[in-house]
């Protein structure tokens, strides 16, 4: 205890007296607190205007509930927003978020071709990514905890004071690790402090979003001990400073950019999903305005519905709309099967990039926080099948008094379809598998360590 | 003399082991950037041309119909994958890669390839680009770092100048060793981008291009290199020149570009797609001064056509005046969007002008951005396909709606237009452009590699050849 005692007391005057390590720190709050700040700002941005598109479509409404009762009219003008709030915890995971648009604004049109038509856009900064926290502590943290620790035992060799060390009735490896341990100690209070910055910053209720915010520690806490363990390894392959330093970096190099930029490469050569196949979904398909089309059209969309067909042979004075109606919901199914099918796909190509992802501990830590924010592909496709839902009930919302064949009634505004965002619990699953594969790396990482240590003790190299 | 210590220093470094095991990873690395984006940039291409088939034969079968609402059948505008994008994709995981073209409205880019990926993609793709911009330094600094500290920490520094050696020739012979160390893994890339085009026949586009871009590569790498050999001669010992020229790294390449593109962001927030089209839609409604409504417009417009015409109801024009009205209106809110698209890509540029600007303190986001636009892949080219699939879109809105002016008459909606008529309209084909008008708005990039160099030069001829 005595030991630990001196040891942490000198490490605390060495890291005091080292410029380069108290700039690192201040350097990395800095970000940090950028990182807040723009999740922040970001996700702030994103409801407010969610708000005021929201405010502007209900005032719409109001206006066409007071003057309009055709449900015919009332198909192409009277509007509805579906909204993809960022999640309380969004700010700061940004991740996939930025690509997707926010909300939709929906009439009974076919689905495809009021969604598909791209958003605004600028692909440079969405190339360059979003400068968040979990950026701050995915990419950069693991450059402080080099800065921290490649010297920790080569310094030493440096200095000549190891064989000096060796001497000493303490075992080097008493004085490694508890060297290490303070140094993991200043870097953890960092991660802390940051983290609970962020998690308060971001507005969360603690009493919804407690569990949410526990495991963001565990998880940033987790990436830091991995990395320590990996330095840790390293470090005891007793080289030089310089060697330290250089394969520190090879392996900050190796794990944030060159083995995830070939999985990503192998992906997208090997197993291509072409979206543009459904670049045809867009298009505004026209009916023939004839009776026999029309009347196809009603007799396909009967057998679907045949609770909605009509009664005796006598046309409907709206004949023509319920035809075309009958039209968009038959093409709206067939997209729907495309869609659903480029969909699987992709969710397939993805489960096979996750299990290939779950052995970097970067690309692993980054999809974590993905799924405690909320800013998941998976979370994106629950929305899309959110909105598909909602649209349903948009098309009957006019379409039912349509081929009823009456007017719009006060009941039917008041029953108006409301947007169900998808409910997303915690993915429990893939959080227990990327945790104990960050786990495990780091058991496996520090264990090798601790045996070179051991083996190589006595040494002086 | 040069020549002598460029050889001792080649030897030398070729004697580590681990070097040559860098190399052998650096070429197999290599290889597989450039086999892979081979691949996926043979599959895009051939998605495209059938896609593009598939639509044009669509558009050509339609039924015959009103030249007006064939049109809004639609076309496509199908942006063609660089040949030079398999050295680097740049931002075509990010840009739409399909447009929908339909009248009344200008649609955005649709289908990034990066929506339909998770988290992993935001790591970015193995590229050459990525090799040569981001590893390649790390390469060099590892090789370079040491070169002057370690004749410092081994007392050879006096030896060397007591024979007379002036540190500029010393330098120079060190840089030069340097450079050929770079050039026995820069040679192989370039042979096989040369050979890949060769391949997939696109050599002779990308020959003016992809010879700029080596130059540019290897100005690029020449400027790490006579950095890091200078930092190594300023330093006092081997650690500080390393740590210095790795924060150096991490900064210029990892910290600074993020950090540019997010303030550009927060500094010049973009519009929501529905306040932008909310803005177009009352421009179009109440006049683009917000003075001249649509129904002034279009007795203005009558009257002036009766008057030009010499007779007093439109029935009497030569033309279907519905299709005139049409092309009125499409011709104004031609005029609208520009106004607003206009206001866009300023709002756009003022973001990406905070990068620009960076690059005059930073070399890799010059070569960054200087490699996307002679590849094809950079932002401004993305504007171009846009405005380009925007001209297409009018001008055969303009022919639909031009042939229901002349051969229909006013409330036939039942003329029907046919083939021939569908077929007057070409496919869309995208021009690129120029190599001098793809580097045009980067000029400040090209400039900050020349002040590099130059400040380097200076550095060197400075330095008084003394321990």
């Amino acid at each position: 205890m005595k030991l630990m005692t001196i040891l942490f007391r000198h490490e605390w005057l060495l890291l005091r007296r080292s410029p380069f390590l108290m700039t690192s720190m201040l350097l990395f709050l800095l970000l940090a607190g950028y990182g807040i700040y723009y999740g922040r700002e970001s996700t702030l941005l994103q409801r407010q205007k969610i708000s005021v598109i929201a405010d502007s479509v209900s005032r719409q409404q109001q206006r066409y509930r007071q003057t309009e009762d055709m449900p015919s009219l009332i198909r192409w003008n009277y509007s509805f927003v579906a909204a993809n709030p960022p999640a309380a915890m969004a700010g700061l995971s940004l991740g996939q978020r930025d690509l997707y648009p926010y909300y939709y604004i929906l009439n009974a049109q076919s689905l495809y071709v009021q969604t598909l038509k791209g958003d605004i856009n600028n692909p440079f900064k969405l190339a360059a990514g979003s400068f968040d926290l979990a950026f701050v502590i995915v990419y950069l943290l693991p450059l402080l905890i080099i800065a921290f620790t490649f010297d920790c035992l080569s310094a030493e060799k440096d200095r000549g004071t190891d064989s000096l060390l060796l001497t000493q009735p303490v075992k080097l490896r008493k004085i490694v690790l508890g060297r290490m341990l303070f140094r993991f100690l200043v870097i953890g209070g960092l991660v802390i402090l940051v983290s609970v910055t962020g998690v308060i910053a971001m507005g969360a209720a603690l009493g919804v979003y407690g569990r949410h915010a526990v495991l963001w520690l565990a998880i940033s806490l987790l990436y830091t001990a991995c990395w320590y363990a990996l330095i840790f390894a390293l470090i005891t392959l007793r080289r030089s400073t310089a060697f330290n330093a250089v394969a520190a970096i090879g392996a900050w190099m190796v794990v944030l950019i060159v083995i995830p930029s070939l999985i990503n490469l192998a992906v997208s050569a090997g197993r291509p999903v072409a979206a543009t196949a459904l670049a045809g979904l867009m298009r505004s398909r026209s009916m023939p305005e004839t009776d026999e089309a029309t009347k196809r059209a009603l007799d396909e969309f009967y057998r679907y519905h045949p609770e909605l067909g009509p009664l005796d042979t006598a046309r409907s004075p709206w004949f023509y709309f319920q035809g075309y109606s009958a039209f968009l919901a038959l093409n709206d199914r067939y997209d729907d099967q495309q869609v659903e099918a480029f969909y699987a796909a992709v969710r397939e190509r993805n489960s096979i990039v996750r299990r290939l992802a779950w052995i970097n501990p970067a690309v692993n830590t980054q999809s974590l926080f993905n799924l405690l924010a909320g800013t998941s592909l998976d979370d994106e496709l629950a929305f899309r099948e959110a909105v598909r839902g909602f649209h349903n009930g948009i098309f009957w919302f006019s379409n039912r008094p349509l081929f009823a064949g009456r007017k719009m009634t006060s009941l039917d505004y008041s029953h108006q379809p409301l947007f169900q965002p998808a409910a997303r619990p915690l993915a429990y699953r893939q959080l227990i598998t990327g945790v104990s594969f960050l786990l495990l790396l780091t058991m496996l990482l520090a264990g090798w360590g601790w045996r070179r240590l051991r083996e190589t003790a006595g040494r002086v190299q | 003399m040069i020549r002598t210590i460029a050889k001792k220093e080649i030897i030398t470094a070729w004697r580590n082991r681990t070097l040559r095991l860098l190399y052998i990873i650096a070429l197999v690395l290599m290889a597989v950037a450039v086999a892979g984006e081979y691949a996926s940039y043979r599959r895009q291409r051939e998605e495209r041309q059938l896609a593009e088939q598939e639509k044009r034969q669509q558009w050509l079968n339609q039924d015959p119909k009103h030249p007006h609402i064939a049109a809004h059948f639609g076309n496509f505008a199908y942006m063609s994958k660089s040949g030079l994008s398999l050295f680097d994709p740049g931002l075509d995981a990010f840009t739409g890669t399909v447009v929908y073209l339909e009248p009344h409205r200008q649609n955005d880019l649709s289908f990034k390839p990066a929506e339909e990926q998770d988290a992993s993609l935001r790591f970015g793709q193995l590229s050459l680009a990525l090799i040569f911009q981001v590893l390649f330094p790390l390469l060099i600094i590892f090789m370079g770092y040491l070169q002057f500290t370690r004749e410092k920490e081994q007392h050879t520094m006096a030896l060397v100048y007591s024979q007379g050696l002036s540190f500029q020739k010393w330098y120079a012979g060190k840089l030069l060793a340097m450079l050929i160390l770079i050039a026995v893994l820069f040679l192989p890339a370039m042979v096989l981008v040369y050979g890949a085009s060769l391949w997939s026949g696109s050599l002779i586009q990308s020959l003016l291009p992809a010879s700029l871009l080596f130059l540019l590569y290897a100005v690029y790498l020449g400027i790490w290199a006579a950095v890091t050999l200078l930092v190594s001669a300023y330093s006092h010992s081997s650690k500080g020149a390393l740590l210095l020229l790795l924060c150096g790294w991490t900064l210029l390449v990892v910290l600074m570009p993020k950090w540019a593109a997010n303030v550009g962001d927060t500094l010049h927030p973009l519009p929501s797609k529905y306040e932008f089209r909310d803005a177009i839609t009352r421009d179009i409604n109440q006049g683009i001064n917000g003075h001249d409504p649509r129904g002034a417009r279009a007795l203005a417009l009558e009257k002036d056509a009766l008057a030009r015409y010499h007779v007093d109801t439109v029935s009497r024009l030569p033309f279907n005046f519905e299709g005139y009205v049409m092309q009125a209106g499409e011709a104004y809110s031609s005029m609208v969007y520009d106004k607003h698209f206009g206001r866009l890509q300023r709002t756009l540029r003022q973001q990406n002008d905070i990068s620009l600007w960076c690059c005059l303190a930073n070399p890799y986001m010059s070569i960054q951005q200087l490699s996307m636009a002679l590849a094809g892949t950079d932002y401004y080219t993305h504007l171009d396909f846009q405005q380009q699939a925007e001209a297409y879109r009018r001008q055969f809105v303009q022919q639909m709606n031009g042939d229901m002016m002349l051969h229909s008459k006013a409330g036939d909606w039942g003329y029907a237009a046919g083939r021939h008529v569908f077929e007057q309209v070409r496919p869309f084909r995208y021009h690129t452009a120029s190599v001098t008008a793809s580097l045009k708005p980067y000029v400040l990039s090209l400039v900050s590699l020349m002040t590099w160099s130059l400040v380097v030069l200076l550095l060197v001829i400075a330095r008084k050849s003394s321990l």
